[in-house]
């Protein structure tokens, strides 16, 4: 699992912490997470309507890793909101 | 008019007010950013949609995230457009659909990454109002309290 995350988030978001502090990972979690829904659900619709769907699967992909490496984040660094 | 509001993690923080006239003056703006575009309140046909979506896709920036009463056309004008026509260099394109224009641009800064791998070509953000100028300037005062921490 750990071998799915983005070392560059991963590095993005210590500063981010440092920073701005916990609550703003878990803000960073909640967008991401946001983002994620509403693209699955555009793979469905394009799915439904025959679109081409490559696109939005590849954001899927790459917001679906940022999700993992956010939620590493947090556990490594034993954050709470 | 554009402005360098400030930093976040060490990248520049960019907003730029413009119209659909003047949008090709500010495309050198978009290379190497991730970008917030607002269209509130434009009524967009579909010629000028495309008319954006080409425009942009000249300087490839690395995200752009649309936001605006009729993004979601918009949207579709990019996402079906890079569907039939991948390009070399992948940009990710979604929409923000937070109705208040703090909470967007927060989500924006703290969630709006590049695809992983045009990472090291990052180097700014940019926010984009074309749309409702009240809805602009809520733009720009919300991008300056959150980077310079409310």
């Amino acid at each position: 699992m750990r071998g799915s995350i983005n070392p560059k988030i991963y590095s993005n978001l210590e500063t981010q912490l440092a920073k701005d502090g916990s609550k703003s990972i878990f803000k960073s979690l909640r967008s991401a997470k946001k983002t994620l829904a509403e693209h699955v659900a555009k793979v469905a619709q394009y799915k439904k309507e025959g679109g081409y769907t490559s696109q939005v699967e590849s954001t899927v992909q790459n917001v679906e890793k940022q999700i993992r490496t956010i939620e590493t984040f947090i556990e490594d660094m034993g954050l709470t909101e | 008019m554009s402005a360098l509001i400030g930093h976040y993690l060490d990248r520049d923080v960019l907003f730029v007010r413009t119209n659909l006239e003047d949008f090709e003056n500010i495309l050198d703006m978009l290379v190497g950013a991730v970008v917030f575009l607002d269209v509130t309140g434009l009524m967009l046909s579909e010629i000028e949609a495309n008319r954006i979506k080409s425009q942009m896709l000249r300087v490839s920036p690395l995200t752009i995230v649309i936001r605006g009463d009729r993004g979601d056309a918009l949207l579709d004008t990019f996402l079906l457009y890079l569907g039939k026509y991948p390009r070399p260099e992948f940009i990710m394109v979604y929409s923000s659909t937070y109705e208040d224009e703090f909470e967007a641009i927060e989500a924006f800064i703290l969630a709006t990454i590049p695809p992983t791998e045009r990472w090291d070509s990052w180097k700014q953000y940019c926010i984009v109002a074309m749309g409702d100028s009240v809805v602009a300037n809520a733009l720009m005062s919300s991008c300056l309290r959150i980077v310079t921490n409310r």
